[in-house]
């Protein structure tokens, strides 16, 4: 019996057998998961998507740490919840759409994120207590909405203008 | 001097890990069934594809297509299924609530074959966070506590060599959480790591990467099972995937120093 299983069965007084089952099922000892690659043991920095999202989940805190903390008439923070919604929604972008991203944060406390190509443009905007909106234009065909949970932007739709 | 950073710029996480163990292992045959199961399946659980390969036993691995920036034989996320263990690997981590999300969407739809056409019962559930810190250290001087808090009661076995860029910590302890149990295992290995020609990168001749930097690795695992065997842990994935989440958040505050808790986000605004 392994020293985990051996930990087990004296802590908590399990049954012999039960800390012998627990062994075998290798879950004591990790979860039997195969390393596929020893890329991973040896990355010291991330590949780039993860880089460039990671990029601006700091330029995020960066920006709002810049600025003053109480509200004033010329400048006012993004509120915690603002600034919760566009983590989660940089962390939501897919791939393609993270490298085009660029993101913006105005006087009155919005946060704007920006994407755009020759196929369209795209801008978010996460602004009051965590409200969220949207404009994209594709060609001719116009896409918005306002005040939206995020699971309704259209990703999708994005990945298509970048 | 020596510069430390985070293994991104927002924080330290290079994988993330969620393993859901079963009351019995899968056969070979079954293995291949799942197999079946899984194919027309691949769309909706996200990945591009899952194959059954054989080591000491046989096992189904997931793999996503998207190589961006990835391992590239895994993909950004990946998962496998051997044994009696299903295990998720995310290789770029994108927020708590999508790990969460993700595992039980997937969870949903493997569900249809391990638990309904199968009959097995979940008997522990595990969460794995890996850390990486990066110290570019071309005069050696690294210093253990431009990452780590020196007063953690974790780190009370290693102060005395801390400041070599080579050393190891190993804890595991159990712990009640409810009605489960848990066994975590914190693993700390600092090492020096030859930078190899392709990763050196050429951004800046004027500031070229040392030859060598110091990788120091936190691992933080945390098995959870229940001695009841009658406990229905399906029904309360969510709550323990969040427990495990929190107690994470709770050991990297006591391991980490301010500035790198600061700089890794686990300071948040209130």
């Amino acid at each position: 019996m392994s020293f985990c299983a051996q930990r087990a069965y004296h802590a908590f007084g399990l049954a012999e057998q039960d800390a012998r089952d627990l062994e075998d099922h290798h879950f004591l000892e990790k979860w039997g998961y195969p390393m596929r690659s020893e890329n991973l043991v040896r990355q010291r920095q991330p590949p780039l998507a993860y880089s460039k999202r990671s990029q601006l989940i700091a330029q995020l805190r960066k920006s709002v740490e810049s600025l003053p903390a109480e509200r004033s008439e010329l400048l006012a923070p993004p509120s915690v919840a603002s600034q919760a919604l566009a983590e989660a929604f940089i962390n939501e972008l897919p791939h393609d759409a993270v490298m085009s991203a660029r993101m913006a944060i105005s006087d009155a406390g919005e946060i704007n994120f920006f994407f755009g190509s020759s196929n369209g443009s795209f801008r978010a905007i996460f602004c009051g207590e965590g409200e969220f909106s949207y404009y994209g234009k594709v060609g001719a065909n116009e896409f918005f909405g306002d005040d939206l949970p995020l699971r309704e932007f259209p990703f999708l739709k994005l990945v298509h203008i970048v | 001097m020596a510069k430390v950073r985070p293994f991104t710029e927002a924080h330290a996480i290079v994988r993330v890990e969620c393993g859901i163990a079963f009351e019995a292992a899968m056969s070979e045959e079954q293995i291949e069934r799942f197999a079946k199961f899984v194919e027309p399946r691949l769309e909706e659980l996200g990945f591009a594809s899952a194959e059954v390969a054989s080591g000491n036993y046989k096992m189904l691995l997931f793999s996503t297509n998207s190589t961006a920036g990835a391992d590239p034989d895994e993909g950004l996320e990946a998962a496998f299924m051997g044994k009696n263990v299903l295990g998720f690997r995310f290789n770029e981590y994108r927020g708590w609530s999508h790990v969460v999300q993700t595992v039980l969407n997937r969870w949903a739809v493997l569900r249809g074959f391990i638990v309904e056409s199968e009959g097995l019962k979940i008997r522990s559930v595990g969460l794995e966070f890996f850390d990486r810190f990066v110290t570019e250290d071309p005069e050696q001087t690294y210093d253990f506590e431009s990452i780590f808090d020196a007063s953690s009661p974790y780190l009370a076995g290693v102060r005395a060599s801390s400041n070599e860029a080579q050393w190891e910590s190993r804890h595991s302890w159990f712990s009640q959480r409810g009605p489960l149990q848990v066994l975590s295992t914190l693993n700390i290995d600092a090492r020096p790591v030859a930078n190899s020609a392709d990763e050196k990168g050429s951004e800046s001749e004027a500031d070229p990467e040392p030859e060598w930097v110091v990788v120091t690795d936190i691992e933080h695992r945390q098995q959870s099972f229940a001695p009841d065997l009658s406990y229905d842990f399906e029904a309360h994935l969510p709550t323990h995937m969040e427990e495990m989440h929190d107690q994470n958040l709770a050991l990297m505050s006591k391991l980490l120093n301010a500035e790198m808790r600061k700089r890794v986000g686990l300071e948040v605004r209130s």
